[in-house]
Parts: structure tokens; C-alpha cells; sequence
């Protein structure tokens, strides 16, 4: 049967894999690198809200069912045009400052 | 550790060393070919927390969509070289390193230390999840549950209207739907050779389906309205008008018999009717409230016999009539039949002749109508006894007494000697019913008495581990190594195998509507996981080495044939940009 996975273990997963998203959100200096960190934490917190939705209390008979999937199909969609709009951003930078590096883009620094 | 855990722990792992991957990388192809294989990670985490359809989507979205996206960022800023142009210091990591890993401690510091509500479970330690999450199979609640007399299927009748065939395994085999202008359902019942499965509504209908067909076989109206307690459907009657005979009894004491079209009323009892069959010869017995098993003589109403069904003063507290000789020929050649489930082939159809001759039924089984009945013991609050008797003449076959607990629930096997009482513990005696819900949990535990002919040393007891359903709960029970049906208040209909062992006995009454193998769409999902996530993962994963492999191989040979990408030399600047600059 599938009720034997806790749900911490879902949640511990989803830690980890935050805290390496956001390790790369820092670490990394490219700026398509940084955007692919972000994807990591979405996905984490995906994870997280799917892993609650199943183990949470039974719906009513009348209640929304798919509530927590509902909240990451929104996610997702946030995130793919995200991506969209930032890889737009990047390309455009790219093409001012010959540069995808995030600590070059400054322009807007004091 | 379970087979589902470890598919986890690897899903896990693959998900957490890509993820480390993709930030670590300094190709930026390769970080965004790690990052699929963590996104198809993911996906299965969906798959493993049963959201199949956002599986679907992560692979449509996150890897049809946005990898592409990103690999295409990555070609146009032509900086596959990743940080190593911009590269800084190693050193400087180290504190981005501290904050990820503090972060990460707190994370995991709250998900292992929380404690939950007062009074109720920590979140992060439920392992159980509740049944529902796809529509309940079900439906809002089982009103009735009956097992047909060859053992061959379990009859739900839920709140929905419709009645739902199960095998003893748990597999829906029929969902026949009831009329639309139908009562609201009260009973279910299958006829004595479990050729015909009926229900009965509120309004005083009856409807029927042969079982084999799964087609409508007759129904029955103008009955008296009233809740229906207990259903039963007589054997064939060849060369008589009207078919066969259909009973239901009321909680006003009233059954209705139906020959024809027309029902009879006969005032069976004087409260209301807890159980009803009729046994092979037609002859319909009755057990009511008022402490009697009766006999009626369906084709003139009258009561042939009428035995005490309990001491005076020892109300009722569940009952159950089953039936004695079971009609299946083939038990009393000691084959074991009747099992549907892996390895044991079908029984054969139950179509069998309605009442094999006395002597095979062995010494100890009388030939007539049995009764169970639960009695409370009157000035003791949690004690109990359990008289099966035969329903003719009142010999009793089975007594246990003096049992310690509260009885909800009763149910005699068909057939064979076998009966099953659900147990409370005796504490709820002195709760105040008026405070405690019907459909609140209650830690019961399941007692099984077997003394058929099979039960050699005579009666023998078996005892489940607790299981949690509501006090409004119903029970089934078929012949020996048979699981029981139990269906909990508003839950679905789960099986219980008590030779299993304690595994398969739920221990919550969130894990009986979890681990109801009845849930068809959890089926359907566990189906998907264990037949699928495997060569998902397999397939991810060779894609992704396939992807990195080719990529690698192309990039030498561009590298052997022209200077490094990346390098100011090969940029062209539009006039634009050379203002810009």
C-alpha cells in the first residue's frame, strides 16, 4: 500500500532540497544558474504543499478535493512564466553588458 | 522497510544529488540537464504522493517548457562555461554555504520537533492518509453491507443510491444504480442462493439485479414507508405466480412480504426488526427487538415458532440470522471454496441446489435457520453474552457468556459456522450516548468465533488487533478463511483478513478508510505507482545520460574545430551596442 511513507519523510526532502536551491540562488554568479536555483525551491515548496494536501484531513463530501494540487498548478504556472520573463531579461542584459553575470548588472547601484 | 519507502529513499536520493548537481555544475549544460533529471525527480514524488495529473504537468511544463527555455538562454548568452568567467573565489562560498546549511537546520529542526495540536497526532509522523482524496467508491457512506450466502460477493449499499458488488478480496466487480425517484436506501439484502441481490428504500420499494447478469431483475412497490432494517429475498419458487418472496422488516415491527405485487403486512414484533433471512425451504425467520426469533410461514403470515432469543431482561445489542445448510455442495466434500483471490481459482457459479441432505452437515450444525445474538447483560454496563441458536426450536449452538465489552456490531457467516462480533471496549458503556457521535471512533476490536463442522476441537476464538471504526458501523461475514466486510460510519467498505496477521488490520479508523483495498481510484493510483514509477525513473534518467553524453561530444568536436565559445573573439557587435559601450 502507498500510506506507508511518512509524510516527514516528503517534508525532509523538500528542506533539502530548498536548502540547496538556495545555496545555488547565492552561490552561483550566472544569472540562468540563479534562475535554475529558483526552480529548485518552487519545486521544493511544490512538494510540500502536495505532501500536505495528501495527508491532511479527508474532504468533506462536498468540499474541494484537489485544493493543494490546485495551489501548485498555480505554482507551476507562476514559475514557467517566470522563467519566460527572465530569461527575457537575461538575454537583454546579455546583449547591453556582454555579461549573463549577476554581480555585473549595477547599472542601477548608487 | 516497505517497498513504497525505498522506491521513496530512491527517488529521493536521485531528486537530492541532482539537485546538488544543478547548483554545483560548472557547465551550464550540464546543470540544466541535471535540473531535468531533478525535475522527473520530482514528478515522481508527485506520483508517490498519488497527484498523478500534476505529474503529468511537471513533465509537460517544467521539462517540455521551461528546460527547453533555459537551454536556450543558456546557447544565446553563449556562456556555457558557466562561472568560471565570472568566477569568484572559493572562499567566498563558505558563508553562503553556512546560511543554506542554517536554513536547512531550522527547516529540519521544526519538521522533526513538531509536536501537533493538543490532543491531536503531530502532523509530521502521520504515515496514514485518508481515504477521499479521489471520490469515495463508497459513496458518502455504506448504509447496509451483506454477504451473499456461496460467499462469492459482498453487497454495499451506499448513501449514493447505488449498490456496489466487491469480491471478499475487495475488487468493485458491479456499481448498479437505483431508480432516481427511489427512497433513500435502508437495507440490502441477496437471495438464499445469491442469485439475486436486492435494496430496499425508505418509501417501501424494493429493487433487484441478478447478480450474474447485473441487469434488473424485478421490483417490488407499494410496501409500507418506514426504515427498513432488514432485506431478504427468498429462494426460487418454479410453477408459482410472483416469483420469489421478498421480506423487509421495519423498525415498526412490520415486515413486508411481498408473493406478488401486492405486499403483505405481518406484525412480526413488537419493537423494531434487527435481523431477517429466509432459509432455503422459504420459511422466513425473524429476529426483533423484543427479545424473539420467530418463524414465519411466508404463504399464510402466520408464525410457526417462536423461541426466546435472549434471558429476560438482557436487551439486545446486535444480532444476526444466517443460514444453515449452506447452499454449496461443495464444502461438504472438504474442498476449500469459495476463496476468490490470488492463486485460488473461482468458485463455481451459485447455482447451486438450495439444501444438501442433513447428514452431510456433520453433528454439530442443526439443519434449520441459525441465530446470533448479542445480549446485554442488565445491571452490569460492559458485560455481554453471544447465544447462537438454531431459530426453530431454540437449541443453542454456540454460548459464550459473561464477555467483557460493549457488542455494535454482529454478523453470522453464511453457510458455515462463523460468527463475528465487533467489540468495544467496556468503557464506552459508561459514556453518556448522547455525547458521543455515532460516527466518533470507537477502539473496537474483532472477536470470531468458529464452531462449524470444520471447527474440530469445538468452538475456537480469534481475536484482531483494534481497529477504530464508528459505533454506526456495519459487518459482514462469510464462510472461514474468508475476510470480513466492515464498513465504518461514512466510510468505505474495507476487508479484513484476521489470518493475514495484524497487518492488514487498519489501526485507525483513517487507515481503514486508507488501506480499504475497496478505494478504487487508490487503486487505480497505486496501480499507476507501482507499475510505473520505476520505469519512469529508469527512462529519466537514461534520457538525461543520453542528453549529456551527446552534448559532451559535440562539444568537442566543436572545441577541436573552432576557439573556445564564449571568447571575446568570435562576438559580433551589433552598431548599437558599440554606442552602448
Amino acid at each position: 500500500m502507498s500510506g506507508d511513507v511518512p509524510l516527514s519523510w516528503f517534508l525532509l526532502f523538500a528542506a533539502s532540497c530548498f536548502a540547496v536551491g538556495l545555496f545555488g540562488v547565492l552561490a552561483r554568479r550566472n544569472a540562468i544558474a540563479v534562475l535554475m536555483a529558483i526552480e529548485i525551491m518552487l519545486n521544493a515548496a511544490n512538494i510540500n504543499l502536495v505532501a500536505f494536501w495528501r495527508f491532511g484531513d479527508a474532504p468533506g463530501p462536498e468540499g474541494g478535493p484537489i485544493s493543494g494540487v490546485m495551489l501548485a498548478i498555480f505554482v507551476i504556472t507562476v514559475a514557467a512564466s517566470e522563467v519566460a520573463v527572465g530569461i527575457a531579461l537575461i538575454l537583454l542584459c546579455y546583449r547591453r553588458w556582454r555579461a549573463a553575470d549577476v554581480d555585473r548588472f549595477d547599472s542601477m547601484a548608487g | 522497510m516497505s517497498a513504497m519507502q525505498l522506491i521513496f529513499l530512491i527517488v529521493s536520493a536521485v531528486g537530492l544529488l541532482t539537485a546538488l548537481g544543478t547548483v554545483l555544475a560548472r557547465n551550464l549544460v550540464h546543470a540544466a540537464l541535471f535540473l531535468v533529471a531533478f525535475f522527473f525527480a520530482v514528478a515522481a514524488q508527485f506520483v508517490l504522493l498519488e497527484a498523478e495529473f500534476l505529474a503529468a504537468m511537471q513533465v509537460l511544463v517544467y521539462i517540455g517548457a521551461v528546460s527547453i527555455l533555459l537551454l536556450f538562454g543558456i546557447m544565446l548568452t553563449r556562456n556555457i562555461q558557466g562561472d568560471e568567467t565570472t568566477g569568484g573565489h572559493w572562499a567566498w562560498k563558505i558563508p553562503i554555504a553556512v546560511v543554506a546549511l542554517g536554513v536547512l537546520g531550522v527547516l529540519l529542526y521544526g519538521i522533526s520537533n513538531e509536536r501537533g495540536r493538543p490532543g491531536q497526532q503531530s502532523w509530521a509522523r502521520t504515515a496514514s492518509r485518508p481515504g477521499g482524496v479521489n471520490p469515495p467508491v463508497g459513496g458518502p457512506g455504506v448504509a447496509d453491507l451483506s454477504y451473499s450466502p456461496g460467499g462469492r460477493h459482498v453487497a454495499s449499499l451506499d448513501l449514493d443510491g447505488r449498490v456496489r458488488l466487491w469480491t471478499p478480496v475487495g475488487r468493485l466487480v458491479a456499481s448498479l444504480p437505483t431508480d432516481e425517484a427511489a427512497g433513500r436506501p435502508t437495507a440490502v439484502g441477496f437471495s438464499v442462493d445469491g442469485a439475486i441481490v436486492a435494496s430496499a428504500d425508505d418509501r417501501g420499494g424494493v429493487l433487484s439485479w441478478d447478480v450474474a447478469g447485473r441487469l434488473p431483475a424485478f421490483s417490488r412497490s407499494g410496501g409500507r414507508p418506514g426504515r427498513i432494517s432488514a432485506l431478504a429475498v427468498g429462494p426460487e419458487r418454479p410453477g408459482e405466480e410472483g416469483g420469489r418472496l421478498v421480506a423487509a422488516g421495519g423498525a415498526d415491527g412490520i415486515v413486508r412480504l411481498w408473493g406478488g405485487d401486492e405486499p403483505i403486512e405481518v406484525r412480526a414484533h413488537d419493537g423494531p426488526i434487527r435481523s431477517l433471512a429466509f432459509s432455503p425451504d422459504g420459511r422466513l425467520v425473524t429476529l426483533g427487538a423484543d427479545r424473539l426469533a420467530r418463524v414465519l410461514d411466508p404463504s399464510t403470515g402466520g408464525v410457526a415458532s417462536s423461541v426466546p432469543a435472549s434471558p429476560p431482561g438482557r436487551p439486545i445489542a446486535a444480532s444476526a440470522v444466517g443460514l444453515t445448510p449452506p447452499p454449496r455442495p461443495e464444502e461438504v466434500s472438504g474442498l476449500p471454496v469459495g476463496m476468490v483471490g490470488p492463486g485460488v481459482p473461482a468458485p463455481p457459479p451459485e447455482s447451486a441446489p438450495p439444501q444438501p441432505p442433513a447428514e452431510e452437515l456433520g453433528p454439530d450444525l442443526p439443519p434449520g435457520p441459525l441465530a446470533a445474538v448479542a445480549s446485554l447483560v442488565s445491571g452490569r454496563p460492559g458485560r455481554w453474552d453471544l447465544r447462537v441458536f438454531d431459530a426453530n426450536d431454540g437449541a443453542e449452538v454456540l454460548v459464550a457468556e459473561d464477555l467483557e465489552g460493549v457488542p455494535i456490531a454482529l454478523a453470522l457467516g453464511t453457510g458455515t459456522g462463523r460468527v463475528a462480533a465487533l467489540v468495544a471496549p467496556a468503557s464506552i458503556a459508561e459514556a453518556d450516548p448522547g455525547t458521543t457521535a455515532q460516527d466518533a471512533p470507537v477502539d473496537a476490536s474483532l472477536l470470531v468465533w468458529e464452531f462449524g463442522p470444520r471447527a474440530d476441537d469445538g468452538p475456537t476464538l480469534k481475536a484482531s488487533p483494534r481497529i477504530s471504526p464508528g459505533r454506526a458501523v456495519r459487518l459482514a461475514a462469510g464462510a472461514e478463511d474468508m475476510p470480513l466486510a466492515l464498513a465504518p460510519a461514512g466510510g468505505p467498505v474495507a476487508f479484513l483478513d484476521l489470518d493475514a496477521g495484524a497487518a492488514s488490520v487498519p489501526s485507525t479508523s483513517a487507515s481503514v478508510a486508507a488501506s480499504a483495498v475497496a478505494d478504487m481510484p487508490r487503486a487505480v493510483g497505486d496501480e499507476l505507482m507501482t507499475r510505473f514509477v520505476v520505469p519512469f525513473e529508469v527512462a529519466g534518467l537514461l534520457l538525461t545520460a543520453a542528453l549529456v553524453g551527446a552534448i559532451v561530444l559535440a562539444r568537442q568536436d566543436v572545441g577541436a574545430a573552432s576557439p573556445p565559445i564564449g571568447s571575446e573573439a568570435d562576438e559580433t557587435d551589433t552598431p548599437a551596442e558599440r554606442i552602448a559601450r
